[in-house]
């Protein structure tokens, strides 16, 4: 009898989870816009709220939907947008084990986190002006970078070694 | 389970005091896009520390046990330190309510200006006060619990998250039977 390695990876369940969780954040983010809402609307004020905890929702850094502010930022939509998509491209390529190795995937995520500082620091003491595009790019490099360290979890779950 | 409730609690004072410094320097600023700036990487790192909580209770967590950290494990206890940030630093903003019970409409009429002044001829101070007082009486109980509601919800995922990153970081990952 072969060994059985008993890994303690992500489970489907929990993955799914995550999915949806992913989801729900990401469409929160792009407020009432994205239902054709108004700024005045419920929900649309819900989803203002609640990102009010998470991002400065700048007026001037965000993207308008439908003539409506997004309740989060550029650099949210690119963080939770590329996070939600990372989750689900890593569940389909999971067989692809040479795409989840945690060495590069942990430095890619420092690294992003440490580029997103640099640029809102620069920013800050006007060195440069950043866009809506570098904050989205720099964004999606970290929320990619997190999923994409998660659904190499799921890949491991169900590993037997005979 | 101490080490959620160790971070949460730490986590939620400092959300709670980052919150109160970021809204007084921005009510005490000069108008401007540079005051918004230097409140919104205040704002930022605030909340990447509360977000980042359960990260760092499963890696305190990971350093006390031999054995690997189940993601489900890691998970709920990110849920527990979300649960407990936004805990603490509601009731702390409710007892912050008889300190000062203007704060809160005085720091939406700074940010209103500041935006204002950021943006010049194409913001629209009116629309955004409209907004504000469709809202609701910022000091009534009702918007606290929907505030409180808003943050347990918001830091819960975020921490559930984390959690699972730091368990998918330092938890042991195989045994081999």
């Amino acid at each position: 009898m072969g060994n059985l390695s008993q890994s303690v990876g992500l489970s489907l369940r929990l993955y799914l989870l995550l999915l949806l969780l992913a989801t729900l954040l990401f469409v929160w983010g792009l407020g009432g816009g994205l239902f054709g809402l108004d700024a005045h609307s419920t929900y649309h004020q819900f989803t203002h709220l609640f990102f009010s905890h998470a991002c400065h929702q700048i007026p001037e850094r965000s993207l308008v939907l439908n003539e409506v502010t997004m309740a989060f930022c550029s650099r949210c939509l690119g963080v939770y947008s590329s996070f939600a998509i990372g989750l689900v491209l890593g569940g389909i390529l999971q067989r692809a084990k040479w795409l989840f190795k945690k060495r590069p995937v942990l430095a890619s995520i420092v690294l992003s986190m440490v580029v997103i500082g640099i640029d809102v620091v620069g920013n800050a003491f006007g060195f440069w002006t950043n866009t809506h595009l570098s904050r989205i790019l720099t964004g999606v490099w970290f929320g990619g970078s997190l999923s994409w360290l998660l659904a190499g979890e799921l890949q491991t779950n169900f590993i037997r070694k005979d | 389970m101490p080490y959620a409730l160790r971070f949460g609690m730490l986590l939620g004072i400092v959300a709670f005091v980052g919150g109160i410094v970021s809204g007084y320097y921005i009510i005490s600023a000069e108008p401007s896009s540079t005051a918004l700036i230097i409140q919104s990487v205040l704002g930022i790192g605030i909340c990447l520390l509360a977000g980042f909580g359960g990260f760092l209770a499963v890696r305190a967590y990971s350093k006390d046990i031999p054995v690997a950290i189940p993601f489900g494990q890691g998970a709920i206890i990110g849920l527990i330190v979300g649960l407990e940030i936004a805990v603490i630093s509601s009731i702390l903003s409710l007892v912050w309510k008889f300190v000062d019970p203007n704060f809160v409409q005085n720091m939406t009429e700074a940010s209103i200006n500041h935006t204002v002044a950021a943006m010049g001829s194409s913001a629209d101070p009116d629309s955004m006060r409209d907004i504000m007082e469709q809202a609701g009486d910022p000091n009534s109980f009702s918007k606290w619990l929907m505030q409180f509601g808003i943050a347990g919800l918001l830091y819960g995922i975020l921490n559930l998250i984390s959690g699972i990153i730091g368990a998918s970081v330092f938890g042991k990952k195989e045994e081999t039977f």
